[in-house]
């Protein structure tokens, strides 16, 4: 409940004192539709339910398509690094291993095994 | 007893079944309609008229009615509306009448059907100062403790906009009555 209206709430109470006619309610319906014109009937097309959530989904359309947009770019940059680095390791060995091998003036088949062992 | 709105639009669909499903409208809603409507007008004969109104209205444009919010906020919207217009009426014809002014809470006092003291007339004659949205929302929050949610998707207003309305109005009550003392 609101903190400002506390004051008026103690000072005058909360229900309005109105009444009305006894059998006031009972009656009105009756009177009121004895009353009430004939009239050809309207076409009544009810939305289906998901009408009034279509700016919800609407937004929530949005952020899933940035979501995969993001999982995508992101999964495919990674397998593109992955690759580069694969390509880079391979080079690397070969140009660091080939490089070994001249100044130990070891051949490549021992380096190798050397290698082997220490894992 | 209450009828599901599930099955009244199942039957106000149905052209056959439109006038009895328009009639369980009028049983279920009248009541609560009434008592919104009454708080604006303040006497029994003008939330009759009124009332009716707002029942003619939606049963000439029940056709405007697509589903997509429950039969209650329509009704009560068109009620709102309806209850404006009335209250607009009668501020121009005050305007032209020559009658002396007698005040809202003399007015209520003579009421057959007002049961309150007159201080709660004092506050009837202190919220029909506010401007009519701004008494429409203090009426809502006040009396009917309606959730600021709920008169947001009644409204068609934020609820920040309501809270702040509503502030307003009860400093705007406050001071009227500290001028009055």
């Amino acid at each position: 409940m609101d903190k400002s209206d506390q004051v008026l709430r103690r000072k005058f109470g909360s229900k309005a004192p109105f009444r009305v006619p006894d059998g006031y309610f009972d009656d009105f319906a009756n009177e009121f539709m004895d009353k009430l014109p004939e009239q050809k009937a309207r076409i009544v097309s009810i939305s289906p339910w998901w009408h009034y959530y279509r700016p919800a989904m609407f937004v929530a359309a949005c952020i899933c398509g940035v979501v995969m947009s993001f999982g995508i770019y992101l999964h495919t940059s990674h397998f593109s690094n992955e690759a580069k680095i694969n390509v880079h390791m391979e080079s690397l060995s070969n140009n660091t291993i080939d490089q070994m091998a001249d100044y130990t003036m070891l051949d490549n088949e021992e380096i190798y095994a050397s290698l082997v062992d220490n894992q | 007893m209450n009828i599901s709105e599930k099955d009244i639009l199942k039957f106000l669909v149905n052209p056959k079944t439109q006038r009895q499903a328009f009639e369980m409208i009028v049983r279920q809603y009248s009541e609560p309609l009434y008592w919104k409507i009454r708080h604006f007008v303040l006497s029994h004969e003008d939330a009759n008229d009124v009332l009716q109104d707002t029942f003619i209205k939606a049963w000439t444009n029940l056709d405007a009615f697509k589903g997509e919010s429950k039969i209650a906020t329509w009704l009560y919207r068109i009620a709102i509306n309806v209850s404006l217009d009335f209250l607009r009426k009668q501020k121009n014809a005050s305007k032209i009448g020559t009658d002396e002014d007698v005040s809202i809470s003399s007015k209520l006092m003579a009421d057959e059907y007002f049961d309150g003291e007159e201080m709660q007339a004092q506050l009837q004659e202190a919220i029909a100062t506010l401007p009519d949205v701004q008494r429409m929302v203090f009426n809502l929050r006040y009396f009917d403790e309606m959730k600021y949610s709920d008169m947001s998707r009644l409204l068609d207003t934020s609820e920040g906009a309501l809270k702040a309305s509503y502030h307003i109005a009860v400093q705007k009550i406050t001071e009227y009555f500290k001028h009055k003392d």
